[in-house]
């Protein structure tokens, strides 16, 4: 388990759509939304989980996260098992969700990262502290007076990851952290990714629909398609041979009806 | 502990702060109606005519001013936990804070415990605006003896609040039980009239509400100041009611609770 800071071993999930109650006696439906999924994040990488949309990469993550228990599998954090030691790794890991929701719109970014200090266990002062530094190297220090609601997506985005940062969590996960972002708001982000992992050593795990973004930011990527693995490497080792041809029709290949796993740890 | 209780609370005072009209508006409305029952009492002044307030001294204002209020700490108690709930789910806060080192407990009590605390100010106002405003007579009252009839009616109500917001988290309906207990409660606890009106049948039901032997407790008290052991079998009504429900509620919500953490609906609501 050394130098692994994920392991996810054997995950699969099912999910049951809910059934009208006038339909009690009904066989239950199942959706799988995970296959037997195995994979290993080292420490200190950016991982990036590539799919298409519905491909369970959300789910994956908050799997990992322990907000979502797997129906077979098991996920370790630093070593600690989700079942066993669920706020061990709580402690260790930050959720980043996509989204602009997951903030109170009418308080002010200072208020919300407050609330958050405190139920991180962060005594009042070192919170404060925090929070000036946190949005400092997150590009927010203008922004702490501000209600939410007044903030742009990129900004918003930047919170979610400084939210994140604030219990200095050693592995983030984060859903998607360029989602409908401009490209300059694209960049901030993922120079952020790239200081947080080379400065502080951080791992860092997050999904994505852009290819080149993957490719530029992630030491490993991984694909994900309909709940299954299809491939995990270094994105010169997913390209294989074909070195001229671009990440597109890669990913394309991957996604094609038939597993492959030869870099499936 | 106390800090994450304390944080709830004051993220709730604050977001309490940025809606600057609601509080007006929530004392303009109970004005209104206070002032609305005010005036129908003037019609039941004569008690030889309505001899069932005559157990209530008389007055139908004091009466229904009194079920009011009281019925305010059962509507709180009752959907406090379940409204929390959507209130986090629609904010897709909820994931946010489970993530936290946050038991769920923890959570749920520091979102409740502000409800409970305002809910119990409002009560607090309501007397006062009856006293001061519509002259309402209290000085027999035997304040005392309120509050254990204030902590076995929130202890109920919360054990059947926590039923609802169990049905709400495997759902996302309001609960019948939290529906038709509020409506029953309002119709036939004797929120605006007297139970002793309803015809037997009708009266066998009342009896099977929570809130008729909080109401009955709360007036017997305010009203003619009576002792702690005069309204004995209305608390031990009421504490059969919290012992039973308390832990029924409690182990339906965790396992409700379980299942969604399971199911994934615990996510922003789509």
């Amino acid at each position: 388990m050394v130098n692994r800071a994920v392991e996810v071993s054997n995950v699969s999930k099912w999910f049951y759509p809910s059934r009208p109650l006038w339909v009690p006696f009904k066989a239950k439906s199942k959706i799988q939304v995970l296959s037997n999924i195995n994979l290993e994040i080292p420490q200190g990488n950016i991982f990036a989980l590539v799919g298409t949309n519905g491909a369970g990469k959300t789910t994956l993550f908050k799997i990992i996260s322990t907000l979502l228990l797997p129906d077979e599998g098991e996920v370790w954090v630093n070593g600690h098992h989700h079942l066993h030691r669920p706020e061990k790794i709580r402690a260790i890991l930050s959720f980043a969700m996509g989204g602009e929701r997951g903030f109170y719109w009418r308080l002010s970014v200072r208020q919300n990262l407050e609330f958050f200090c405190t139920l991180y266990e962060l005594p009042p002062r070192e919170s404060r502290k925090k929070i000036v530094e946190t949005a400092r190297f997150s590009g927010l220090d203008e922004y702490l007076d501000r209600p939410y609601e007044q903030l742009s997506a990129g900004t918003r985005q930047r919170l979610g990851i400084a939210r994140s940062l604030l219990n200095g969590a050693k592995v983030l996960l984060l859903d998607e952290p360029t989602r409908s972002l401009d490209p300059l708001s694209k960049r901030d982000v993922k120079t952020l990714l790239k200081k947080l992992s080379r400065e502080y050593g951080k791992t860092i795990a997050f999904t994505t629909h852009d290819l080149h973004e993957a490719e530029e930011v992630a030491d490993t990527i991984a694909i994900l398609h309909k709940g299954q693995l299809r491939a995990v490497g270094k994105p010169d080792e997913l390209r294989g041979t074909d070195k001229q041809s671009n990440f597109e029709e890669t990913f394309a290949k991957f996604c094609e009806d038939r597993v492959i796993h030869s870099n499936v740890p | 502990m106390f800090r994450k209780l304390w944080a709830f609370c004051k993220r709730d005072w604050q977001l309490a702060l940025t809606y600057r009209y609601a509080f007006l508006y929530e004392l303009g409305r109970t004005f209104a109606l206070f002032l609305s029952f005010f005036f129908i009492g003037k019609l039941f002044a004569d008690t030889r005519i309505h001899p069932q307030l005559a157990a209530y001294g008389g007055n139908y204002f004091r009466f229904v001013f009194l079920g009011i209020a009281f019925s305010g700490l059962m509507t709180t108690a009752l959907g406090s936990l379940k409204k929390m709930i959507s209130f986090e789910l629609g904010s897709g806060t909820l994931e946010a804070i489970l993530l936290t080192p946050t038991p769920f407990a923890t959570f749920a009590i520091g979102k409740v415990l502000w409800d409970f605390g305002l809910v119990l100010v409002k009560t607090a106002g309501y007397l006062l605006m009856g006293t001061i405003l519509f002259r309402v007579d209290f000085s027999q009252a035997n304040w005392f003896a309120l509050f254990p009839i204030l902590g076995l009616t929130s202890a109920t109500f919360f054990g059947l609040g926590l039923l609802s917001a169990g049905f709400f988290l495997l759902t996302r309906e309001t609960s019948p039980l939290e529906m038709m207990m509020g409506w029953a409660s309002r119709f036939l606890a004797g929120v605006y009239f007297p139970v002793a009106v309803l015809p037997d049948w009708l009266r066998v039901l009342s009896s099977y509400l929570p809130l008729t032997y909080t109401l009955e407790a709360a007036r017997k008290v305010l009203i003619a100041g009576s002792s702690i052991e005069t309204v004995g079998r209305e608390l031990t009504v009421l504490t059969c009611f919290s012992v039973l429900l308390l832990p029924l509620g409690l182990v339906f919500f965790t396992r409700a609770f379980d299942q969604a953490r399971h199911k994934g609906s615990l996510g922003l609501q789509n």
